[in-house]
């Protein structure tokens, strides 16, 4: 099962590359961006398909959770706001990278175990996620594509 | 695996260069947006933290759980507004020519 979803890893990532070229040109702008949306969704069911799934009631609160805000404010926003309103999403995306790399610290080893690249990255990764969360309502600039 | 992991850096900087400067100008925008909700891809780290295990503790599951929820608004959310932006970008409807 962990061979699927290797596979299907790559899939996406092929999805993810087909759907960004799509953007190189009106035309198959719109249809680049579903692509693209199709190879997530295909990311993020291969991640679930274990023997066993732990905590998935948490999983599913979190996917709840974001769906319940996500898709409301993605349907109002003016159009006039939407560069604050991508650099807010970009925001979340990196304090949820700040999250992640902090949990990990705070394992039974912290990063002991890792080798030295993993844990360089992984405090590069919360520092500029938190940056990026902390900065981002206030000001629409690409600066923490994380 | 440091090696694969750099062999994959290496190939997608090259992919990445020569896709985003086919992008024209005017879909800078959209372009922006929708990578941006790909990099909500962070949203499989924090599943794979929770699916398997890994995480103990009330405050770091609720962590990872805000983690989660984090992604998928950045997911969900990018991939709508950049939608709604392409909607701008839709060629008319053109009248057939006599």
């Amino acid at each position: 099962m962990s061979d699927l979803r290797d596979v299907l890893y790559l899939v996406a990532s092929a999805l993810f590359i087909a759907g960004l070229s799509g953007l190189t040109g009106p035309r198959t702008a719109v249809r680049g961006n579903r692509i693209a949306a199709v190879g997530m969704a295909v990311a993020i069911v291969a991640t679930l398909l274990r023997p066993h799934v732990h905590h998935w009631p948490l999983i599913a609160l979190g996917v709840a959770a974001g769906t319940a805000v996500g898709v409301p404010a993605a349907r109002r926003v003016k159009m006039t706001a939407m560069p604050q309103m991508v650099a807010l999403f970009n925001g979340v995306g990196g304090g949820a990278v700040a999250l992640l790399a902090w949990v990990e610290f705070r394992g039974p080893h912290g990063y002991a175990g890792d080798p030295t690249y993993v844990a360089i990255f992984s405090a590069f990764a919360a520092i500029v996620g938190a940056a990026c969360r902390s900065g981002a309502p206030t000001s629409p600039s690409p600066s923490c594509r994380s | 695996m440091l090696i694969t992991n750099l062999g994959t850096l290496l190939l997608a900087a090259f992919v990445g260069y020569f896709v985003i400067s086919k992008v024209p100008n005017t879909l800078h925008t959209p372009l922006m947006s929708g990578t941006n909700a790909i990099h909500g891809i962070v949203i499989v780290g924090g599943i794979v933290l929770l699916a398997t295990g890994a995480v103990h503790g009330t405050l770091s599951l609720a962590l990872v759980t805000l983690a989660v929820t984090f992604g998928t608004i950045n997911v969900v959310g990018g991939f709508l507004v950049t939608d709604r932006m392409l909607e701008m970008f839709k060629p008319r409807k053109r009248e057939p020519q006599p």
